[in-house]
């Protein structure tokens, strides 16, 4: 029993004792071929162990790739939900600032109008009449009869009838709508009228004046109600007949009236007035 | 008795507005649907067969209840139109009461099953509507194009609110019911 212990440490001497005639031996380079061999031996093995381990590394690398992958493309969806966002918001900021400046070189040009701009917030609910609702009124300002129009001097229609904070306006396309008028070229004068389907009909054109098809039609200023120039629409087709006393044409309008989201409203101007005496 | 204001008036107010919104973005050449039209029709509807069911039981409320449902919503929810619109203020509420009445009077006095009395009721009620509409618009000085209205808008309008009733008459009938179960505990 009491050698027990003694016969181990001699073990354990003898075995330090071999890895150091190992190590010198490997020093010296006469353990070369046993390395080689114990190479050619376990090479194979490593290899395959290694393999092993790499794939199974792999497989958890690829959960973790994955969890990562899935956080970074939640990430990305949200920075392109924002980005897209932010697309649509500037978007629309552009066009809206082309509207804009399209007013507001509207107000420059003519500095001799008193406008405002207001939103369209609403269209009339009845098939029968062509309105929009703009959002300002008496608080503004606005009184009825008073010109509405778009970029590019377009006439929209006029205000028809004034709330506190809201006023309606009827279109250029609407069946109650008549505004004196001009062909730019022929100086021909006319009456335009909307029609059931909202497209513009000039009327009383006298027979003998001449218009015809791509010409420009403005408003004339006759009655004082409108600015002169103002434009109107294009004529698209002349009907001329010899049995009536005047000729009309069908007129495009200078705007889609459909697709109006931001009007000025011209709320002073200089009329056309009868010389005084 | 007439349907819960708290419920009827806000209700009304969002159709008024979606029809003033919405629908002017879904026309079909010059037809929109009738939001407005097409809701009265159907509450009219609603409260005329629930008082057909009601003469079988013991108490038996008037047959006009039913139809002074759909005549207070036409009257409100005209009136909520007639604040967006440039018609006469007035013109679209006696518009709508009146398809009310006739969609109302139709429904209660036709027996027949509740599918065949919608189709039949819808054209008659847009029908009427669009009558009293132009004649009063006619009535106050606006040329009214009677034949182009009726094939550009009319006719168009018979056949989108057909399309459209289904879907309201499906969202309006668990509102009625209740409504109607509010009404009887009062």
């Amino acid at each position: 029993m009491l050698n027990r212990p003694r016969s181990r440490s001699w073990a354990l001497f003898a075995l330090a004792l071999v890895a150091v005639v190992f190590l010198v031996l490997h020093e010296l380079g006469q353990l070369q071929p046993v390395e080689d061999l114990a190479m050619v031996v376990i090479g194979p093995v490593q290899r395959s162990v290694a393999s092993l381990v790499s794939s199974v590394e792999d497989t958890f690398s690829t959960f973790r790739d994955a969890r990562e992958l899935r956080d970074e493309n939640r990430q990305l969806q949200t920075e392109i939900n924002q980005l897209r966002t932010d697309n649509v918001r500037l978007k629309e900021l552009e066009a809206e600032n082309a509207t804009l400046r399209d007013l507001l070189r509207f107000a420059r040009s003519n500095p001799t109008y008193a406008t405002l701009s207001a939103d369209v917030i609403g269209r009339d609910p009845s098939p029968y009449l062509s309105t929009l609702v703009i959002n300002a009124g008496e608080n503004r300002g606005l009184k009825p009869g008073m010109p509405v129009i778009t970029g590019g001097s377009a006439l929209v229609g006029r205000v028809l009838r004034v709330g506190l904070r809201t006023a309606q306006v009827q279109l250029l396309g609407d069946v109650s709508s008549a505004i004196n008028a001009v062909v730019q070229n022929s100086r021909a004068t006319g009456l335009v009228r909307g029609q059931p389907d909202g497209s513009l009909v000039m009327d009383y054109v006298p027979q003998e004046e001449k218009i015809k098809t791509g010409d420009i039609v403005l408003t004339s200023g006759l009655g004082g109600d409108l600015p002169r120039a103002l434009v109107i629409g294009t004529v698209t087709k002349v009907f001329k007949y010899d049995i009536e006393m005047f000729q009309s044409a069908a007129l495009q309008p200078a705007v889609d009236l459909n697709r109006l989201e931001v009007v000025l409203v011209i709320t002073n101007f200089e009329a056309l007035t009868a010389p005084s005496k | 008795m007439s349907p819960s204001p708290y419920f009827t008036i806000p209700f009304l107010l969002i159709v008024a507005i979606l029809q003033s919104t919405a629908a002017p973005r879904l026309a079909v050449y010059g037809a929109r649907p009738d939001l407005m039209l097409v809701s009265v029709i159907v509450w009219t509807l609603l409260a005329a067969f629930r008082m057909r069911e009601l003469q079988y039981t013991g108490e038996p409320p008037s047959l006009w209840r039913g139809i002074n449902d759909g005549v207070v919503w036409g009257f409100t929810g005209g009136m909520f139109l007639d604040l967006l619109s440039g018609a006469p203020v007035g013109l679209s509420a006696l518009a709508l009461m009146i398809a009310a009445l006739v969609v109302g009077i139709f429904a209660v006095g036709i027996a027949g099953s509740t599918p065949i009395l919608v189709i039949v009721a819808t054209p008659l009620g847009t029908l009427a509507y669009h009558l009293v509409f132009l004649t009063g618009l006619a009535l106050t000085g606006r040329p009214a194009f009677w034949s182009v209205n009726l094939s550009r808008v009319i006719l168009p309008s018979v056949a989108l609110n057909l399309a459209l009733i289904p879907v309201v008459y499906l969202l309006l009938s668990p509102l009625n019911r209740q409504t109607e179960r509010e009404r009887l505990h009062w």
